[in-house]
Protein backbone atom coordinates (compact mmCIF):
# COMPACT_ATOMS: atom_id res chain seq x y z
CA UNK A 1 0.00 0.00 0.00
CA UNK A 2 1.12 3.73 -0.91
CA UNK A 3 2.13 5.75 1.83
CA UNK A 4 -0.54 8.35 0.65
CA UNK A 5 -3.45 5.72 1.54
CA UNK A 6 -1.90 4.93 4.58
CA UNK A 7 -1.01 8.11 5.92
CA UNK A 8 -4.61 9.11 4.88
CA UNK A 9 -6.15 5.74 6.79
CA UNK A 10 -3.77 6.72 10.08
CA UNK A 11 -5.61 10.03 9.98
CA UNK A 12 -9.00 8.87 9.33
CA UNK A 13 -8.07 6.53 12.63
CA UNK A 14 -6.50 9.37 14.95
CA UNK A 15 -9.72 11.29 14.36
CA UNK A 16 -12.43 8.29 15.06
CA UNK A 17 -12.56 7.79 19.02
CA UNK A 18 -14.02 4.79 18.73
CA UNK A 19 -13.47 1.41 20.30
CA UNK A 20 -9.92 -0.11 18.96
CA UNK A 21 -11.47 -3.07 17.62
CA UNK A 22 -14.19 -1.21 15.35
CA UNK A 23 -11.58 1.28 14.59
CA UNK A 24 -9.78 -1.51 12.91
CA UNK A 25 -13.13 -2.87 11.04
CA UNK A 26 -13.86 0.61 9.94
CA UNK A 27 -10.11 0.59 8.55
CA UNK A 28 -10.39 -1.84 6.97
CA UNK A 29 -13.41 -1.50 4.85
CA UNK A 30 -11.98 1.30 3.49
CA UNK A 31 -8.39 -0.38 2.94
CA UNK A 32 -10.31 -2.93 0.72
CA UNK A 33 -12.21 0.24 -1.12
CA UNK A 34 -8.72 1.78 -1.97
CA UNK A 35 -7.68 -1.26 -2.96
CA UNK A 36 -10.49 -1.71 -5.64
CA UNK A 37 -10.88 1.73 -6.64
CA UNK A 38 -6.52 1.89 -7.15
CA UNK A 39 -7.07 -0.97 -9.39
CA UNK A 40 -10.10 -0.20 -11.50
CA UNK A 41 -8.53 3.15 -11.84
CA UNK A 42 -5.03 1.53 -13.21
CA UNK A 43 -7.18 -1.05 -15.27
CA UNK A 44 -8.30 2.39 -17.03
CA UNK A 45 -4.93 3.42 -17.81
CA UNK A 46 -3.96 5.62 -14.93
CA UNK A 47 -0.36 5.43 -13.49
CA UNK A 48 -0.95 4.06 -9.98
CA UNK A 49 0.57 7.14 -7.77
CA UNK A 50 -2.35 9.36 -9.81
CA UNK A 51 -4.96 6.36 -9.13
CA UNK A 52 -3.88 6.75 -5.35
CA UNK A 53 -4.76 10.60 -5.68
CA UNK A 54 -7.93 10.24 -7.24
CA UNK A 55 -9.26 7.44 -4.84
CA UNK A 56 -8.55 9.89 -1.87
CA UNK A 57 -9.49 12.88 -3.36
CA UNK A 58 -13.05 10.87 -3.55
CA UNK A 59 -13.00 9.96 -0.15
CA UNK A 60 -13.10 13.56 1.12
CA UNK A 61 -11.08 14.91 3.67
CA UNK A 62 -10.20 12.31 6.44
CA UNK A 63 -11.15 14.54 9.52
CA UNK A 64 -14.73 14.94 7.89
CA UNK A 65 -14.76 11.14 7.16
CA UNK A 66 -13.46 10.07 10.97
CA UNK A 67 -16.45 12.67 12.00
CA UNK A 68 -19.30 10.79 9.88
CA UNK A 69 -17.91 8.04 11.40
CA UNK A 70 -18.23 8.37 15.07
CA UNK A 71 -21.47 9.97 14.32
CA UNK A 72 -22.96 7.44 12.70
CA UNK A 73 -21.20 4.65 15.33
CA UNK A 74 -22.04 6.72 18.72
CA UNK A 75 -25.62 7.51 19.40
CA UNK A 76 -26.80 5.85 22.13
CA UNK A 77 -30.36 4.37 22.83
CA UNK A 78 -32.58 5.71 25.39
CA UNK A 79 -31.80 2.15 26.89
CA UNK A 80 -28.31 2.77 27.06
CA UNK A 81 -28.99 6.56 28.13
CA UNK A 82 -30.94 5.32 31.24
CA UNK A 83 -28.15 3.02 31.81
CA UNK A 84 -25.31 5.38 31.46
CA UNK A 85 -27.25 7.63 34.18
CA UNK A 86 -27.84 4.43 36.67
CA UNK A 87 -25.02 4.29 38.84
CA UNK A 88 -25.63 8.08 39.57
CA UNK A 89 -29.10 7.32 40.10
CA UNK A 90 -28.08 4.64 42.49
CA UNK A 91 -25.66 6.62 44.45
CA UNK A 92 -28.08 9.72 44.52
CA UNK A 93 -30.92 6.87 46.39
CA UNK A 94 -28.09 6.10 48.82
CA UNK A 95 -27.94 9.63 49.53
CA UNK A 96 -31.80 10.15 49.57
CA UNK A 97 -31.93 7.49 52.01
CA UNK A 98 -29.50 8.70 54.36
CA UNK A 99 -28.15 4.96 53.66
CA UNK A 100 -24.76 5.59 52.34
CA UNK A 101 -22.63 5.02 56.16
CA UNK A 102 -24.66 1.35 56.60
CA UNK A 103 -22.01 -0.87 55.54
CA UNK A 104 -24.19 -3.65 54.62
CA UNK A 105 -26.63 -1.54 51.64
CA UNK A 106 -23.58 0.59 50.39
CA UNK A 107 -21.35 -2.91 49.86
CA UNK A 108 -23.87 -4.30 48.17
CA UNK A 109 -24.67 -1.13 45.86
CA UNK A 110 -20.54 -0.46 45.74
CA UNK A 111 -20.32 -4.79 44.75
CA UNK A 112 -23.10 -4.53 42.35
CA UNK A 113 -21.40 -1.58 40.56
CA UNK A 114 -18.25 -3.36 40.38
CA UNK A 115 -19.63 -6.64 38.89
CA UNK A 116 -21.50 -4.67 36.41
CA UNK A 117 -18.20 -2.64 35.37
CA UNK A 118 -16.47 -5.69 35.38
CA UNK A 119 -18.50 -7.57 33.06
CA UNK A 120 -19.15 -4.64 30.29
CA UNK A 121 -15.43 -3.88 30.41
CA UNK A 122 -15.68 -7.74 29.59
CA UNK A 123 -18.44 -7.60 26.68
CA UNK A 124 -17.86 -4.82 24.36
CA UNK A 125 -16.96 -1.73 26.44
CA UNK A 126 -20.31 -0.65 25.67
CA UNK A 127 -20.68 3.74 25.42
CA UNK A 128 -23.09 3.32 28.83
CA UNK A 129 -19.98 1.53 30.66
CA UNK A 130 -17.89 4.72 31.28
CA UNK A 131 -19.97 6.34 33.79
CA UNK A 132 -19.99 2.97 36.17
CA UNK A 133 -16.47 2.62 35.82
CA UNK A 134 -16.45 5.87 38.00
CA UNK A 135 -18.15 5.16 40.68
CA UNK A 136 -16.08 1.46 40.57
CA UNK A 137 -13.27 3.64 41.28
CA UNK A 138 -14.83 5.41 44.30
CA UNK A 139 -14.22 2.11 46.52
CA UNK A 140 -10.28 2.67 45.60
CA UNK A 141 -10.57 6.29 46.29
CA UNK A 142 -12.12 5.57 49.69
CA UNK A 143 -10.01 2.72 50.70
CA UNK A 144 -6.89 5.09 49.82
CA UNK A 145 -8.32 7.78 51.91
CA UNK A 146 -8.79 5.41 54.94
CA UNK A 147 -5.19 4.30 55.00
CA UNK A 148 -4.01 7.35 55.09
CA UNK A 149 -3.86 8.21 59.10
CA UNK A 150 -1.85 4.81 59.44
CA UNK A 151 0.45 6.22 56.59
CA UNK A 152 0.94 9.22 58.62
CA UNK A 153 1.06 7.57 61.88
CA UNK A 154 4.29 5.27 61.03
CA UNK A 155 5.87 8.49 58.79
CA UNK A 156 5.24 10.63 62.31
CA UNK A 157 7.18 7.74 64.30
CA UNK A 158 10.03 7.84 61.78
CA UNK A 159 10.65 11.49 61.75
CA UNK A 160 10.60 11.49 65.24
CA UNK A 161 7.42 13.41 65.41
CA UNK A 162 5.68 10.49 67.67
CA UNK A 163 5.96 8.15 70.63
CA UNK A 164 3.37 5.87 69.56
CA UNK A 165 5.03 2.89 68.06
CA UNK A 166 3.01 1.98 64.47
CA UNK A 167 1.97 -1.80 62.93
CA UNK A 168 4.19 -2.37 60.59
CA UNK A 169 2.11 -4.98 59.01
CA UNK A 170 -0.54 -2.85 59.01
CA UNK A 171 1.39 -0.04 57.63
CA UNK A 172 2.52 -1.98 54.63
CA UNK A 173 -0.66 -3.11 54.09
CA UNK A 174 -2.14 0.02 53.76
CA UNK A 175 0.67 1.05 51.47
CA UNK A 176 -0.15 -1.93 49.21
CA UNK A 177 -3.83 -0.97 49.39
CA UNK A 178 -2.66 2.71 48.55
CA UNK A 179 -0.65 1.66 45.80
CA UNK A 180 -3.05 -0.52 44.38
CA UNK A 181 -6.02 1.26 44.16
CA UNK A 182 -3.57 4.60 42.74
CA UNK A 183 -2.39 2.25 40.01
CA UNK A 184 -5.84 0.97 38.88
CA UNK A 185 -7.17 4.71 38.64
CA UNK A 186 -4.31 5.73 36.54
CA UNK A 187 -3.64 2.94 34.37
CA UNK A 188 -8.15 2.55 33.65
CA UNK A 189 -8.14 6.46 33.37
CA UNK A 190 -4.81 5.77 30.72
CA UNK A 191 -6.90 3.10 28.57
CA UNK A 192 -10.08 4.82 28.79
CA UNK A 193 -8.30 8.59 27.54
CA UNK A 194 -6.56 6.54 24.98
CA UNK A 195 -10.09 5.65 23.32
CA UNK A 196 -11.39 8.97 23.94
CA UNK A 197 -10.54 11.34 26.83
CA UNK A 198 -14.65 12.34 26.69
CA UNK A 199 -15.09 9.00 27.92
CA UNK A 200 -12.21 9.66 30.72
CA UNK A 201 -13.60 12.88 31.72
CA UNK A 202 -17.52 11.42 31.92
CA UNK A 203 -16.01 8.64 33.85
CA UNK A 204 -14.25 10.58 36.44
CA UNK A 205 -17.33 13.62 36.77
CA UNK A 206 -18.34 12.51 39.90
CA UNK A 207 -14.89 11.72 41.78
CA UNK A 208 -13.91 15.98 42.70
CA UNK A 209 -17.67 16.43 44.06
CA UNK A 210 -17.77 13.35 46.20
CA UNK A 211 -14.27 13.59 46.87
CA UNK A 212 -14.83 16.55 48.17
CA UNK A 213 -17.67 15.50 50.25
CA UNK A 214 -15.69 12.73 52.01
CA UNK A 215 -13.34 15.24 52.88
CA UNK A 216 -15.91 17.38 54.71
CA UNK A 217 -17.30 13.82 56.01
CA UNK A 218 -13.81 13.13 57.53
CA UNK A 219 -13.70 16.56 59.01
CA UNK A 220 -16.81 15.56 60.69
CA UNK A 221 -15.00 11.99 62.39
CA UNK A 222 -15.14 10.14 59.28
CA UNK A 223 -17.15 7.67 57.66
CA UNK A 224 -16.14 5.14 59.94
CA UNK A 225 -17.04 6.79 63.32
CA UNK A 226 -20.80 8.32 64.04
CA UNK A 227 -20.59 11.94 64.14
CA UNK A 228 -24.53 12.16 64.67
CA UNK A 229 -27.09 13.58 62.57
CA UNK A 230 -24.50 16.24 61.29
CA UNK A 231 -23.25 13.76 58.90
CA UNK A 232 -26.32 13.52 56.72
CA UNK A 233 -26.96 17.80 56.41
CA UNK A 234 -25.46 16.91 52.25
CA UNK A 235 -27.25 14.06 51.68
CA UNK A 236 -30.45 16.00 49.84
CA UNK A 237 -27.95 18.62 48.41
CA UNK A 238 -25.44 15.98 47.43
CA UNK A 239 -27.82 13.52 45.78
CA UNK A 240 -29.27 16.76 43.61
CA UNK A 241 -25.87 17.49 42.25
CA UNK A 242 -25.83 13.74 41.11
CA UNK A 243 -29.25 13.51 39.33
CA UNK A 244 -27.81 16.36 37.26
CA UNK A 245 -24.84 14.16 36.63
CA UNK A 246 -27.34 11.20 35.63
CA UNK A 247 -28.65 13.71 33.38
CA UNK A 248 -25.38 14.86 32.09
CA UNK A 249 -24.94 11.31 31.76
CA UNK A 250 -27.82 10.73 29.61
CA UNK A 251 -27.73 13.75 27.35
CA UNK A 252 -23.75 12.44 26.33
CA UNK A 253 -24.86 9.28 25.86
CA UNK A 254 -28.04 10.71 23.31
CA UNK A 255 -25.81 13.69 21.61
CA UNK A 256 -24.43 11.93 17.98
CA UNK A 257 -22.08 15.26 17.46
CA UNK A 258 -18.76 14.56 19.59
CA UNK A 259 -18.63 18.44 19.95
CA UNK A 260 -21.89 18.56 21.57
CA UNK A 261 -21.26 15.74 23.82
CA UNK A 262 -17.93 17.65 25.34
CA UNK A 263 -20.03 21.00 25.29
CA UNK A 264 -22.93 19.45 27.27
CA UNK A 265 -20.51 17.36 29.81
CA UNK A 266 -18.16 20.24 30.36
CA UNK A 267 -20.74 22.71 31.02
CA UNK A 268 -23.55 20.14 33.45
CA UNK A 269 -19.99 18.82 34.84
CA UNK A 270 -18.71 22.39 35.51
CA UNK A 271 -22.63 23.60 36.87
CA UNK A 272 -22.57 20.08 38.91
CA UNK A 273 -19.36 21.13 40.57
CA UNK A 274 -19.95 24.83 41.29
CA UNK A 275 -23.09 23.66 43.23
CA UNK A 276 -21.14 21.11 45.25
CA UNK A 277 -18.62 23.62 45.55
CA UNK A 278 -21.49 26.08 47.19
CA UNK A 279 -23.01 23.32 49.18
CA UNK A 280 -20.01 21.41 50.90
CA UNK A 281 -17.58 24.01 51.31
CA UNK A 282 -20.43 26.52 53.10
CA UNK A 283 -21.63 29.69 51.24
CA UNK A 284 -17.75 30.15 49.86
CA UNK A 285 -18.63 33.67 47.90
CA UNK A 286 -18.98 34.33 44.43
CA UNK A 287 -14.39 34.10 43.87
CA UNK A 288 -14.93 30.64 45.63
CA UNK A 289 -17.61 29.60 43.40
CA UNK A 290 -15.32 30.96 40.39
CA UNK A 291 -12.48 28.78 41.71
CA UNK A 292 -14.70 25.72 42.02
CA UNK A 293 -15.67 25.67 38.45
CA UNK A 294 -12.72 26.26 37.19
CA UNK A 295 -11.06 23.48 39.32
CA UNK A 296 -13.90 21.66 37.46
CA UNK A 297 -13.38 22.71 34.43
CA UNK A 298 -9.61 21.84 34.78
CA UNK A 299 -10.48 18.45 35.61
CA UNK A 300 -12.56 17.53 33.17
CA UNK A 301 -10.28 18.57 30.41
CA UNK A 302 -7.11 17.06 32.21
CA UNK A 303 -7.82 14.02 29.96
CA UNK A 304 -7.64 15.83 26.81
CA UNK A 305 -3.85 17.25 27.63
CA UNK A 306 -3.40 13.40 28.61
CA UNK A 307 -4.12 12.21 25.63
CA UNK A 308 -2.32 14.80 23.29
CA UNK A 309 0.72 13.30 25.39
CA UNK A 310 -0.04 9.50 25.50
CA UNK A 311 -1.73 9.51 21.77
CA UNK A 312 -5.08 7.92 20.57
CA UNK A 313 -5.49 4.27 19.98
CA UNK A 314 -3.18 0.98 20.92
CA UNK A 315 -0.58 0.96 18.58
CA UNK A 316 1.47 3.44 17.22
CA UNK A 317 3.25 3.91 13.80
CA UNK A 318 4.13 1.02 11.65
CA UNK A 319 3.38 -1.68 13.65
CA UNK A 320 -0.55 -1.08 13.53
CA UNK A 321 0.18 -1.82 9.62
CA UNK A 322 1.89 -4.89 9.75
CA UNK A 323 -0.65 -7.37 11.14
CA UNK A 324 -2.72 -9.16 9.07
CA UNK A 325 -5.93 -7.94 10.08
CA UNK A 326 -6.17 -5.09 7.13
CA UNK A 327 -6.37 -7.91 4.42
CA UNK A 328 -8.70 -9.61 6.76
CA UNK A 329 -10.75 -7.18 9.08
CA UNK A 330 -13.36 -10.59 10.02
CA UNK A 331 -11.04 -11.96 12.37
CA UNK A 332 -10.84 -9.22 14.79
CA UNK A 333 -13.04 -9.39 17.55
CA UNK A 334 -14.91 -6.39 18.30
CA UNK A 335 -14.20 -6.22 22.48
CA UNK B 1 -21.69 13.95 -2.50
CA UNK B 2 -21.10 16.21 -5.58
CA UNK B 3 -24.19 16.91 -8.35
CA UNK B 4 -23.58 17.25 -11.64
CA UNK B 5 -24.12 20.97 -12.57
CA UNK B 6 -25.36 21.88 -9.47
CA UNK B 7 -25.17 26.19 -9.57
CA UNK B 8 -27.34 25.71 -6.57
CA UNK B 9 -26.95 24.31 -2.78
CA UNK B 10 -30.52 22.80 -4.07
CA UNK B 11 -30.35 19.46 -4.87
CA UNK B 12 -27.79 18.76 -2.51
CA UNK B 13 -29.74 19.26 -0.01
CA UNK B 14 -32.85 17.90 -1.55
CA UNK B 15 -30.36 14.54 -1.71
CA UNK B 16 -28.88 14.73 1.87
CA UNK B 17 -32.12 13.81 3.04
CA UNK B 18 -32.76 10.84 0.85
CA UNK B 19 -29.40 9.25 0.24
CA UNK B 20 -30.26 6.30 3.36
CA UNK B 21 -33.62 5.65 0.86
CA UNK B 22 -31.38 5.29 -2.27
CA UNK B 23 -28.93 3.02 -0.19
CA UNK B 24 -31.58 0.77 0.98
CA UNK B 25 -33.78 0.64 -2.06
CA UNK B 26 -30.70 -0.32 -3.99
CA UNK B 27 -29.09 -3.34 -1.56
CA UNK B 28 -32.71 -4.14 -1.61
CA UNK B 29 -32.60 -5.22 -5.16
CA UNK B 30 -29.35 -6.11 -5.49
CA UNK B 31 -29.33 -8.42 -2.20
CA UNK B 32 -25.53 -8.41 -0.80
CA UNK B 33 -23.56 -5.71 -2.07
CA UNK B 34 -20.79 -3.49 -0.88
CA UNK B 35 -20.12 0.21 -0.83
CA UNK B 36 -17.96 0.59 -3.36
CA UNK B 37 -20.23 -1.35 -5.77
CA UNK B 38 -23.62 0.76 -4.50
CA UNK B 39 -21.36 4.25 -5.46
CA UNK B 40 -21.05 2.80 -9.28
CA UNK B 41 -24.68 1.69 -9.36
CA UNK B 42 -25.67 5.03 -8.25
CA UNK B 43 -23.51 6.69 -10.96
CA UNK B 44 -24.97 4.02 -13.41
CA UNK B 45 -28.61 4.04 -12.57
CA UNK B 46 -28.90 7.90 -12.54
CA UNK B 47 -26.70 8.18 -15.59
CA UNK B 48 -23.51 10.13 -14.06
CA UNK B 49 -26.41 12.77 -12.67
CA UNK B 50 -25.63 11.47 -8.79
CA UNK B 51 -22.06 10.88 -7.75
CA UNK B 52 -21.62 9.80 -4.17
CA UNK B 53 -18.40 10.54 -2.34
CA UNK B 54 -17.20 7.58 -0.34
CA UNK B 55 -17.03 9.85 2.88
CA UNK B 56 -20.89 10.20 2.21
CA UNK B 57 -21.85 6.63 1.48
CA UNK B 58 -19.06 4.29 3.90
CA UNK B 59 -20.73 6.25 7.10
CA UNK B 60 -24.24 6.24 5.88
CA UNK B 61 -24.10 2.32 5.88
CA UNK B 62 -22.25 2.21 9.11
CA UNK B 63 -25.28 4.36 10.19
CA UNK B 64 -27.86 1.87 8.74
CA UNK B 65 -26.11 -0.86 10.15
CA UNK B 66 -26.25 0.31 13.90
CA UNK B 67 -29.80 1.23 13.14
CA UNK B 68 -30.35 -2.64 12.38
CA UNK B 69 -31.72 -1.18 9.22
CA UNK B 70 -28.54 -3.56 7.56
CA UNK B 71 -26.63 -6.42 8.24
CA UNK B 72 -22.81 -6.35 7.53
CA UNK B 73 -20.60 -9.65 7.08
CA UNK B 74 -17.12 -10.05 5.87
CA UNK B 75 -16.68 -12.34 2.76
CA UNK B 76 -13.41 -12.91 1.05
CA UNK B 77 -12.48 -12.21 -2.47
CA UNK B 78 -10.27 -14.59 -5.01
CA UNK B 79 -7.12 -12.84 -3.72
CA UNK B 80 -7.28 -13.15 0.05
CA UNK B 81 -8.72 -9.76 1.03
CA UNK B 82 -11.78 -9.33 2.67
CA UNK B 83 -14.81 -6.91 1.87
CA UNK B 84 -17.83 -5.92 3.81
CA UNK B 85 -21.27 -6.76 2.23
CA UNK B 86 -24.23 -5.64 3.27
CA UNK B 87 -27.85 -7.02 3.06
CA UNK B 88 -31.39 -5.38 4.41
CA UNK B 89 -32.99 -6.58 7.31
CA UNK B 90 -36.59 -6.63 7.95
CA UNK B 91 -36.78 -3.56 9.72
CA UNK B 92 -35.02 -1.66 6.85
CA UNK B 93 -37.26 -3.18 4.10
CA UNK B 94 -40.72 -1.35 6.27
CA UNK B 95 -38.55 1.66 7.01
CA UNK B 96 -37.63 1.67 2.94
CA UNK B 97 -41.38 0.92 2.34
CA UNK B 98 -42.50 3.94 4.62
CA UNK B 99 -39.83 6.43 3.07
CA UNK B 100 -40.88 5.53 -0.01
CA UNK B 101 -44.84 5.89 0.58
CA UNK B 102 -43.81 9.43 2.02
CA UNK B 103 -41.69 10.24 -1.36
CA UNK B 104 -44.32 8.84 -3.49
CA UNK B 105 -47.42 11.53 -1.85
CA UNK B 106 -44.36 14.52 -1.69
CA UNK B 107 -43.46 14.13 -5.65
CA UNK B 108 -46.95 13.54 -6.26
CA UNK B 109 -48.29 17.12 -4.69
CA UNK B 110 -45.15 18.88 -5.93
CA UNK B 111 -45.95 17.71 -9.62
CA UNK B 112 -49.79 18.91 -8.93
CA UNK B 113 -48.94 22.26 -7.78
CA UNK B 114 -46.38 22.87 -10.57
CA UNK B 115 -49.24 21.55 -12.84
CA UNK B 116 -50.08 25.09 -15.26
CA UNK B 117 -53.57 26.33 -13.47
CA UNK B 118 -56.53 25.58 -15.29
CA UNK B 119 -58.36 28.70 -16.76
Amino acid sequence: MLPEVKKYLEDVRAHLHLAPALERQIIGELYSYFQEKVAELQENGAPEIAAVREAIKSSGRPRVLARMMYEACNKGSLTEAFLSSLPHLVVAGLFVSHLWDRAIPSSFVFAAIVCVTLWAWWHGKPSWLYSWIGYSLLPLLIAGYASRPTIEQTVAFFLGRSEAFPDIRMFLLMIALFSLGLWTIVRTTMRVVRRDWVLASLMLVPLPILGSWLFNIEQMGGLLRSAGNAIYQWDTAMSLVLFMLAGASAVFIRLRRRTLKIIALITLGVIAGTMAGQILWGNPGFLGLLAAAFLMLLFLVGPALLEARIGHGELRGESWWAGEWLRRPSAIKID
Amino acid sequence: MTVRGSESAYLPDLLRGNTEALLLFLIKEMGHTYGYQLIKEIGRRSEGFFRFKEGTVYPTLRKLENSGLLQGEWREMPNGQERRYYRITEAGIEFLQKKLAVWESFSTAMNLVFKPAKP
